[in-house]
């Protein structure tokens, strides 16, 4: 029965169109909202306003009270400011009271205000106060000035013995012959300062008086009183309370609303008073429905904006949702093919929500075909999975939350040596891992937990593992869990890394290697910084001046640079504080380094130098025994001058003695003496230089002028074999950078060798032809040809050793040495023969420039 | 100088290479007024000498070209016996002993001493005057002894071998007057005026 209605009910709902229903809901809204709230809010109203008006009227008694006091104080001050007003002092100077004047009446002021009181004082008091007087000091009443027709009340004098025997008590309001007064006493004194007695003024409290006070009041319904404390009487009202006055409280309290205070300023006045305010009910009541009204319109108005909004509201919603769903729809229609009904009238909503109910049956469908394919998927994937797992070259074991072993793939069993079946359900701690390992395992099981970050790289442990055979091995693992179904398991990934740690440690011996090497070992990059020194490098640092991970200086900068460029390995030879190193840069080409081998040559150079020092030694040997050999030529050589001075003096020192001989003659045969002289110096001078050992000196000489004087010296032994020497020199001087002393011994160590070697041919046939000129290299040569004996090709090959000699007499160093000395001028010796037919030797010798510049650098 | 002076006063003849050795020695030698003549080769000096100059030969054993010696050995296979000194310098010892045994007269050290020189030169040209005067001698004798008979030849040998008249008269089988005519005929014809001066003659005559 229900759902026949519902269906109805619904195709009804369908054909209204959207604004109509939205614009029926915000009207029912607006109407359901004004009938519940009103009646509450009204009650709630009233509530609230009771409490408001309790509030207020406390508000307002003690605001009018405040008033009344300070009202009543502006009579105080007036009353201070009159007792000490300057013609009260002028007034009471010369005035004395004598204390037994009891039965004196006070002199009385009625129409004129006496002259110790200035009019324009009192006038400027909203309400005069009935009597001014003036006391003595014992409070006795001397003059009195009204300003009213009331007379004095009679219990004046006895209420001011008691108000002035308290001094403090200056103001107070009392009740005098039935009637409220405020009584106000303030000492006053005369000219010079002497106390005369009290200024007193009586103000009669009554309708004006409280009117007075309450003046500034905002609102006019309020009327206050003063209230008998004891008999609960009204004794002075504000205006239009003239009819309370004698009324109990109690009994006003149906008609207003009272609120009683009590005085503090004048707390200890005689009579108990109460100060009382008083509303009207009638006026509060009228107020309240007032309230009412508007608060009734408020909510009129804001139920009917609601309504309005709420109108607005649905009918945005509505048209956004609208939009929405006809995206959603047409989307739909176009990627699932499910038709859609063209929202054109009616309500749109419901077409929609029948419509998405066919959309999520279609969807429902559409997943359930999709599942059924994960599904497959997921198995295919699963499959490959396990043969991933299988295939793994590390062992791969799954745990459940236990620590046991769900499984245990291929790899695993090889490293482990137990077969899946074994190792399942065993607890992997146990089963795998050494005893001092197993702490640190559960360790990291637990870490891993504490690490939710899905992302975050699995932490590696190093760890001690153990086969079956009980080998222990080192293992990294790595253990990632996972959560299947509200099941923990972790996939612990076990790395045999022995193979890896011994290469490391290899590899770390090997790094340590240059470390070791006592020679230097460096590694500099392409912008010339040291990458790498070892220890042995100090010296070489600090020769460059720069330390491990600096620069080295710009030359060497360069040369590494020219290394790495060229791709040739270069040796370097520096000298530093810990010897001499021959440096042989080896370029890396594919890494941009150049690794530097130092090779300490210290000794090698001493050696070397030690080997110079030596082989000059040999030079000088050598030549002290050519010229030994030489000595007879030299000494003919030398005797020939001498021995033509000798015969020139004796001849001159015997024409003299006998007188015979012209003077002309003599002089001649004495220049002939000192020319012979000087030719015998000459050749003294020769010899010197060719014994006087020196050090190596290089010098700009000419080589056809060292051949001359090499021949002078040989030239006894010459003439002795009759070889004349066939000289084709250079016409032009062949200059070179040489030792010319040294080049000499060289020259005539050759011309040595080719006078013996000329001692076998028949002195007619003897030829020695020396020849200077320039190589087509540029060098300078000097070339020694003789027609002798020759020299057997074997032994040419040894012609230069030392100590190889084919004469019975040599001591086989002349050409060594003469090798030497060409060597060290960066010439070069040759030498070629053929036996029987002669021997050529060719020495080269760069000229002047190529050894300056091979000097210079 | 003519050239019949030339020939006759003896002049000293200084063959050496070197000039200013050759210049001193003229002036050396020529202080003590004897002539010279200087040359600078072996070669040279044989150009310009012939035999029969007297006079003696300085000469230098080291030269180029002919040396001293084989000037000496030339002068010897032709026969010319001018008297020669050898200059040497200092150690050369060997050679000056070879050319003492070649005939050299004497040796001399450079550097001279003047007065050593000097007396060499003196004895040179004295051994140089006594073997002109000899070979003089010489010549004479053998013109003399050409003019005898072979018979007087046998004759002066024995008389010189010291035999007596008896003896080479039963030599040669003659008597002993005739021996004594021969003899007679020896020495006249030797224009010796003793049998001493004869056997002098005849030792003469076979050096």
């Amino acid at each position: 029965m229900h759902r026949p209605r519902r269906a109805y009910l619904r195709n009804l709902l369908r054909r209204v169109p959207m604004p109509v229903l939205a614009a029926l809901f915000g009207l029912l809204t607006a109407a359901a909202m004004w009938i519940v709230i009103d009646p509450i809010q009204t009650r709630a109203i009233g509530n609230i306003f009771d409490k408001e008006l309790q509030g207020q009227l406390e508000t307002r008694a003690s605001e009018s009270l405040a008033r009344f006091d300070s009202f009543t104080q502006s009579y105080v001050n007036t009353t201070r400011l009159l007792a000490s007003h300057r013609r009260m002092a002028d007034y009471l100077e010369p005035v004395f009271w004598f204390a037994n004047d009891d039965d004196k009446a006070p002199r009385l002021y009625r129409d004129k205000p006496p002259v110790w009181l200035p009019a324009a004082a009192i006038d400027g008091l909203p309400v005069k106060p009935s009597h001014a007087l003036l006391t003595d000091v014992d409070g006795i009443i001397r003059e009195v000035y009204q300003l009213g027709e009331l007379a004095l009340p009679r219990e004046t004098p006895s209420e001011l013995r008691h108000a002035l025997a308290d001094t403090r008590q200056t103001a107070y309001i009392t009740r005098l012959d039935g009637r409220l007064y405020m009584l106000i006493a303030e000492k006053v004194e005369d000219a010079s300062y002497n106390l005369m007695g009290s200024l007193v003024l009586l103000v009669r409290i009554d309708r004006d008086f409280l009117n007075a006070s309450q003046q500034r009041a905002s609102t006019s319904e309020t009327t206050v009183a003063l209230v008998d404390g004891e008999s609960q009487t009204i004794l002075a009202a504000s205006h239009n309370g003239e009819s309370l006055v004698g009324s109990r409280i109690s009994d006003l309290e149906t008609d207003y609303v009272i609120t009683a205070q009590s005085f503090f300023e004048y707390g200890n006045s005689p009579v108990n008073l109460l100060f009382a305010t008083l509303i009207s009910r009638d006026v509060i009541e009228a107020t309240r429905q007032s309230i009412i009204a508007v608060e009734r319109r408020h909510r009129l108005t804001g139920a009917a904006i609601v309504g309005f909004i709420f109108v607005l509201l649905f009918i945005l919603v509505s048209s956004r949702i609208n939009r929405l769903l006809r995206r959603v729809a047409n989307f739909s229609s176009r990627a699932l093919h499910i038709e859609h009904p063209s929202p054109r009238g009616g309500n749109q909503l419901l077409i929609m929500e029948d419509w998405i109910r066919s959309f999520t049956q279609a969807v429902m469908r559409a997943r359930e075909e999709m599942r059924a394919r994960y599904t497959a998927e997921i198995q295919e994937r699963e499959a490959l999975k396990t043969a991933v797992l299988d295939a793994s070259l590390d062992p791969i074991v799954t745990i459940d939350q236990g620590g046991h072993i769900v499984d245990f793939n291929p790899t695993a069993e090889n490293t482990f040596g137990y077969r899946r079946e074994e190792a399942l359900n065993r607890s992997l701690d146990e089963l795998v891992f050494d005893k001092g390992s197993r702490q640190a395992f559960n360790a990291q099981l637990y870490d891993c937990l504490q690490e939710q970050q899905a992302d975050a790289p699995p932490v590696l442990r190093t760890l001690t593992a153990r086969n079956k055979d009980g080998r222990q091995f080192p293992v990294e693992v790595a253990i990632k869990p996972v959560m299947l179904e509200d099941h923990l398991f972790f996939t612990t990934y076990i790395r045999d890394i022995s193979e890896r740690k011994r290469q490391a440690q290899e590899i770390t011996s090997l790094a340590a290697f240059p470390g070791e090497s006592p020679l230097p070992v460096l590694r500099i990059n392409q912008p010339g910084v040291v990458i790498y020194a070892n220890r042995a490098s100090d010296g070489l640092l600090d020769y460059w001046g720069c330390k491990r991970m600096q620069t080295v200086p710009i030359f060497w900068k360069r040369l590494v640079e020219k290394v790495l460029e060229q791709g040739r390995a270069r040796e370097m030879e520096v000298e530093t504080r810990d010897g001499v190193f021959s440096l042989l840069l080896a370029p890396v080409a594919s890494l941009g380094y150049v690794n530097i081998y130092g090779r300490d040559i210290t000794a090698v150079r001493r050696a070397e130098e030690e080997a110079r020092h030596r082989q000059n030694e040999l030079i000088h040997v050598s030549r002290l025994s050519t010229m030994g050999e030489m000595a007879t030529g030299i000494a003919h050589e030398l005797n020939q001058p001498l021995s033509a001075i000798v015969n020139f003096a004796k001849g001159c020192s015997r024409r003299i003695r006998l007188g015979i001989g012209e003077k002309e003659e003599l002089v001649t045969a004495m220049e002939q003496i000192s020319q012979q002289a000087s030719r015998a110096g000459e050749i003294i001078k020769r010899l010197r230089g060719m014994v006087t050992r020196q050090q190596p000196v290089r010098e700009k000489a000419d080589l056809n002028a060292l051949i001359k004087d090499a021949c002078a010296l040989i030239a006894h032994d010459r003439q002795k074999l009759q070889i004349a020497i066939e000289f084709h020199l250079n016409k032009e001087p062949v200059l070179a950078w040489v030792d010319p002393v040294q080049i000499e011994q060289v020259v005539l160590n050759l011309l040595r060798n080719a006078l013996d070697a000329l001692q076998a041919k028949p002195a007619e046939e003897r030829l020695l032809s020396i020849e200077t000129g320039f190589a087509a290299s540029g060098n300078a040569y000097i070339r020694v040809q003789d027609n002798g004996s020759g020299i057997a090709r074997e032994d040419l090959k040894h012609l230069f050793d030392p100590f190889f000699s084919t004469k019975k007499t040599g001591m086989g160093m002349g050409l060594s040495i003469s090798q030497t000395i060409i060597a060290e001028h960066k010439g070069h010796i040759s030498a070629d023969s053929l036996p029987g037919r002669g021997t050529v030797f060719i020495v080269e010798l760069p000229v002047t420039g190529a050894v300056l510049e091979s000097i210079a650098s | 100088m003519t050239e019949n002076e030339k020939t006759s006063s003896p002049t000293v003849f200084v063959v050496d290479d070197d000039e200013a050795m050759r210049s001193s020695l003229q002036w050396l030698i020529e202080s003590v007024g004897l002539r010279v003549e200087c040359y600078a080769s072996a070669e040279s000096f044989l150009e310009a000498y012939y035999p029969g100059r007297s006079g003696c030969l300085l000469l230098d054993v080291r030269m180029p070209g002919m040396g001293g010696l084989e000037l000496q050995e030339y002068l010897r296979r032709h026969e010319i016996s001018i008297p020669v000194i050898i200059i040497t310098g200092h150690g050369d010892v060997p050679m000056s002993v070879r050319a003492m045994k070649e005939g050299a007269i004497d040796f001399i050290e450079k550097p001279f001493n003047d007065e050593l020189l000097l007396d060499a030169i003196r004895n040179a040209l004295a051994v140089d005057e006594r073997q002109r005067q000899e070979q003089t001698l010489r010549a004479e004798l053998a013109s003399c002894l050409a003019t005898l008979t072979p018979r007087e030849h046998e004759v002066m040998e024995m008389v010189t071998a010291g035999k007596s008249n008896k003896e080479i008269a039963s030599a040669l089988g003659v008597s002993a007057k005739t021996v004594e005519a021969h003899r007679a005929k020896v020495m006249d014809k030797m224009k010796a005026s003793s049998l001493a001066e004869l056997v002098r003659m005849s030792i003469m005559a076979r050096q």
